[in-house]
């Protein structure tokens, strides 16, 4: 197993000097997950915004990040473009935020494939027709002609999720993917996204409050408060033998969700 | 308390709820279920009397839907209060929490100055919320916190009928539960009458009496609570509802 992308010792600082992101390290291994759990302010959006070179201006950031031998830091704007997207994908939790509103879906995915390789229009439309009937999009035609609005938040985040994979990228960054979703698209989003990491060699950082869904997708867990990483490991390790208090009240309400089935206690 | 006949909602000629039909007797808590899509905002707009129904009727207490008239809206209000999801949008930005509180007394009350502060207070201190944050804007809040302060701003006229719209679904899982809590707790305290509009089943155990679920505008079943995990009885709807968690229950079992 070799190590895709490197994290050390990542601190993120306000201008006032106030730590958000403190001394978090950890790494990312070729076609696993890495879930990446807290609650909201815990610093955990700040870190895989990081990894994108996407930090708000007015945030001093210092650490180390390495992909494959690459220091993200000290690359040039241009390499970027063709990393980002590239080599780094990524989906956040309002998709029609991240789409174009006024250009159709089609039009977004043939733009983006064009900036990044030297293809046909029409082959990359076929392309991101592919990618499309991949996330399990019925009718891909009018999916391509139909523009953000039209189209429901679970069809959107399949959309952004087609799109981030578009470019075979080795990273997918997922930031509360399912979390604006009712539970029975969240379901389906993260089957799907299970299924998309065991198909090719892609790995995943996977953020999100829900130790639940880290269960089921997740290889490895990190568990952030207040900026730091308290505690990590394999999901197996964290979820039968949390250490921290905050991890195993999150274990403990992940438990007591099933204890209704026998007995109710309203009645 | 609260009766809704053959409630018919279209919005642009498309048909957005067919053929409601409930009641809610006082005391009461319903759950109304369903996925996005399947009209249970467009629902709590119609009882908040934010749109008007195309055909069918709301009664509260006996009384019809408002439509004309500040005078009518105002005793809707007094008895009927709502609290959204967290959009950071209910509060007024630009007051302090303080006089976002106090405005429903003003309009709903006749307590003077002294009277309003003390009422503010109490239903500061009974969501759980610090007494020094009042002095702040809105903005200043965390989510849990704005919640919190939206229920207590609903419950400040003590409404007979308290509706949540999705009121947990943006917190996270812990202050979920919290929330959650914090409702029983009050529900047994004041005998609130409850709606609570939500996607999520495994929320309800313990907070509603009674589930209603609702798929793509239409009425699909009603049923007790307690018949909730009765797969031979639930419609299969309602089942695979229950069942879009059951993979991850899968899995969290194994691990545990």
């Amino acid at each position: 197993m070799t190590t895709l992308l490197e994290v050390k010792n990542l601190n993120i600082r306000n201008k006032e000097g106030q730590s958000l992101v403190h001394n978090s390290s950890f790494s990312l291994e070729t076609g696993k997950t890495y879930a990446l759990i807290g609650e909201s302010g815990s610093g955990k959006t700040l870190t895989s915004k990081a990894i994108l070179d996407m930090l708000p201006a007015h945030l001093q950031m210092s650490g180390d990040i390495v992909l494959q031998g690459e220091h993200l830091q000290q690359l040039s704007r241009k390499r970027w473009r063709s990393i980002r997207g590239g080599q780094i994908g990524a989906i956040f939790q309002h998709p029609e935020q991240a789409l174009h509103p006024s250009i159709p879906i089609g039009r977004q995915f043939v733009d983006l494939m064009r900036s990044h390789l030297p293809v046909s229009r029409y082959e990359a439309e076929k392309q991101a027709k592919k990618m499309l009937s991949q996330v399990l999009l019925k009718d891909t035609s009018h999916v391509m002609s139909s523009y953000a609005h039209e189209l429901s938040g679970g069809m959107n985040q399949r959309v952004m999720i087609a799109m981030a994979l578009l470019l075979k990228p080795k990273i997918l960054i997922a930031d509360e993917p399912t979390s604006a979703l009712d539970v029975k698209t969240q379901a389906e989003i993260i089957f799907l996204l299970k299924e998309l990491i065991l198909d090719t060699e892609m790995s995943m950082l996977f953020i999100t409050h829900d130790l639940l869904i880290s269960g089921y997708l997740a290889d490895t867990i990190g568990v952030m408060r207040e900026g730091k990483i308290i505690e990590q490991g394999s999901k197996e390790n964290i979820i039968s033998a949390p250490e921290h208090e905050y991890t195993q009240e999150l274990c403990r309400h992940c438990s007591q969700r099933f204890l209704g089935k026998g007995e109710i206690p309203y009645a | 308390m609260l009766e809704i006949q053959r409630l018919y909602k279209e919005i642009h000629g498309r048909p957005i709820l067919q053929d409601i039909h409930f009641g809610i007797e006082d005391g009461e808590s319903l759950a109304i279920v369903g996925e996005s899509g399947s009209g249970k905002s467009t629902l709590a707009q119609l009882i908040m009397a934010l749109k008007q129904p195309t055909s069918g009727h709301i009664f509260f207490d006996g009384r019809p839907l408002p439509s004309k008239g500040i005078s009518s809206y105002r005793e809707w209000y007094r008895d009927i209060q709502i609290v959204f999801q967290n959009t950071g949008s209910t509060l007024n930005p630009a007051m302090s929490l303080f006089q976002c509180l106090e405005e429903p007394l003003i309009h709903f009350t006749r307590y003077n100055r002294a009277e309003r502060k003390h009422k503010v207070l109490e239903y500061w201190g009974k969501v759980g919320l610090n007494e020094n944050l009042l002095r702040n804007r809105p903005g200043k809040l965390s989510g849990g916190q704005y919640q919190r302060a939206c229920l207590a701003k609903a419950l400040l006229t003590r409404p007979k009928l308290l509706i949540c719209d999705e009121m947990v679904s943006n917190l996270d899982v812990l202050l979920q539960q919290q929330m959650i809590e914090l409702l029983i707790s009050i529900q047994k305290e004041q005998g609130l009458t409850l709606l609570f509009i939500t996607h999520d089943l495994t929320l309800l155990p313990g907070l509603c009496s009674n589930i209603m679920v609702l798929k793509e505008g239409k009425q699909v079943e009603l049923f007790s609570t307690s018949a909730l995990y009765d797969e031979a009885e639930r419609d299969p709807y309602t089942v695979s509802l229950l069942n879009s968690s059951k993979m991850f229950e899968t899995a969290w079992n194994q691990l545990t």
